[in-house]
């Protein structure tokens, strides 16, 4: 989506034309939050967290600048934070890419009763999580508001403060190392 | 630039497109790593599609609440403060300034006037039903036709609420506004001065009103829409 008009400058950012942008681009702010922590539960509490945050701090937002990108910001700053205590609360290191079994491959196709081969979708989903967080920050981000936002590059590359080449070359190379690991052999075509 | 990757991005277009579509035919192992990243992106939608709340909002507050807001896991503490903060900022507004509801048609004619400027651009179906469903509360989709275009949408009308969005769409050469708003949100619409010419076209689909304003006598748009699957 492409919001083509600027939040209006005279009155500054009220609560409201927080409230009302937040919506709009909470589902960036989701994929950036997923992007840093890798994890869906934890990245729903990151974009609570980062909300409260930024409507306190709604003052230092400059009008007609980029609300996703200077929100994300803060999805990011609070996501790396949730993302330390997790650790720390694990007791162990844990990096995106020791999280992610990079030896094993995506399940095999379990077979019914009556010889058709059943899909498993759920063991399936596991291995794209586990996949997902081999990747580093920005190109998880990139990638997850590319398929499942469906937003153009030039839109990601504006919430992240990244260039539109840049956040192109993240979602290819991701595409070809989630397909590399969840079964098939990526590679250019 | 790796051909497969932007036949995946949905770019390659024209000759590109077709060479790319006879390989596809020819190429077993080509076709399999597409198949592999279709089904890679239906699992990330699923696994991570961001959550959106259905539109009951059992929290009492000075302004409308959001779906998005009201589903994206707050805890208690946290949604009291945000709320509040929110009801407060509303209610000295509504005091200072309460403003009166505009008629549709009023509302068409200043799109008009302000060079009907859409403020967002949903790109594809998903976008448009991911917009309906943040502001709308449901999630809606519009069938194509070919005289009719989608321009884009307005906020802050003020038809219904302030929350009212408004959809300007181009069928040939006129120009068509559709007021949404959730049907709780509806009042009764009177005649409006000056209103010769155009025409009001108004229909419910589940909890959302909406009103289709343009010269045309029979509604356009309004057919077109429904619920998303």
């Amino acid at each position: 989506m492409v919001q083509t008009t600027p939040v209006r400058a005279a009155e500054g950012l009220s609560a409201e034309e927080f409230a009302r942008l937040h919506t709009q681009h909470a589902p960036v702010l989701w994929c950036i939050a997923v992007g840093v922590t890798g994890d869906r539960e934890l990245a729903r509490d990151v974009v609570q967290e980062a909300a409260v945050i930024g409507l306190a701090k709604r003052s230092d937002f400059s009008v007609g600048t980029s609300f996703p990108h200077w929100m994300g910001q803060i999805v990011r700053f609070v996501a790396l934070n949730q993302a330390r205590r997790a650790r720390q609360r694990a007791g162990i290191s844990i990096t995106p890419e020791s999280a992610a079994d990079t030896s094993a491959p995506a399940e095999p196709l379990g077979v019914t009763r009556t010889g058709d081969v059943r899909v498993d979708e759920d063991a399936f989903d596991d291995a794209t999580t586990r996949a997902l967080r081999t990747l580093d920050e920005v190109a998880r981000s990139c990638l997850l508001m590319k398929t499942v936002l469906g937003m153009k590059y030039s839109t990601i590359a504006a919430a992240l403060g990244i260039p539109e080449n840049t956040a192109m070359s993240h979602v290819h190379r991701a595409r070809r190392r989630m397909r590399e690991m969840l079964g098939g052999r990526g590679g250019a075509a | 630039m790796d051909e497969l990757e932007l036949y995946l991005d949905g770019t390659l277009a024209g000759e590109d497109l077709a060479r790319f579509e006879a390989r596809l035919s020819a190429e077993p192992g080509l076709r399999a790593q597409v198949e592999l990243q279709r089904r890679v992106d239906a699992s990330l939608s699923r696994v991570f599609a961001p959550q959106i709340a259905s539109p009951a909002a059992t929290t009492p507050s000075a302004t409308p609440e959001r779906p998005w807001i009201a589903r994206i896991g707050w805890t208690r503490l946290a949604a009291a403060v945000f709320l509040a903060l929110l009801a407060g900022a509303a209610f000295v507004a509504h005091r200072a300034a309460r403003p009166e509801r505009v008629h549709p048609v009023a509302a068409y004619n200043d799109e008009i006037a302000t060079g009907f400027r859409p403020s967002v651009v949903c790109e594809n179906d998903r976008q448009m039903i991911e917009f309906t469903r943040s502001t709308l509360g449901v999630a809606l989709v519009f069938a194509r036709s070919p005289d009719v275009h989608l321009v884009g949408w307005d906020y802050n009308t003020k038809v219904l609420t302030d929350d009212t969005v408004s959809l300007l769409v181009k069928a040939g050469d006129d120009r068509i506004v559709v007021f949404m708003d959730r049907s709780e949100n509806d009042r009764r619409i009177g005649k409006f001065e000056g209103s010769s010419g155009m025409y009001v076209h108004r229909r419910q689909i589940g909890d959302v009103v909406l009103y289709e304003v343009s010269p045309r006598r029979e509604a356009v748009v309004l057919p077109l829409v429904k619920p998303a699957a």
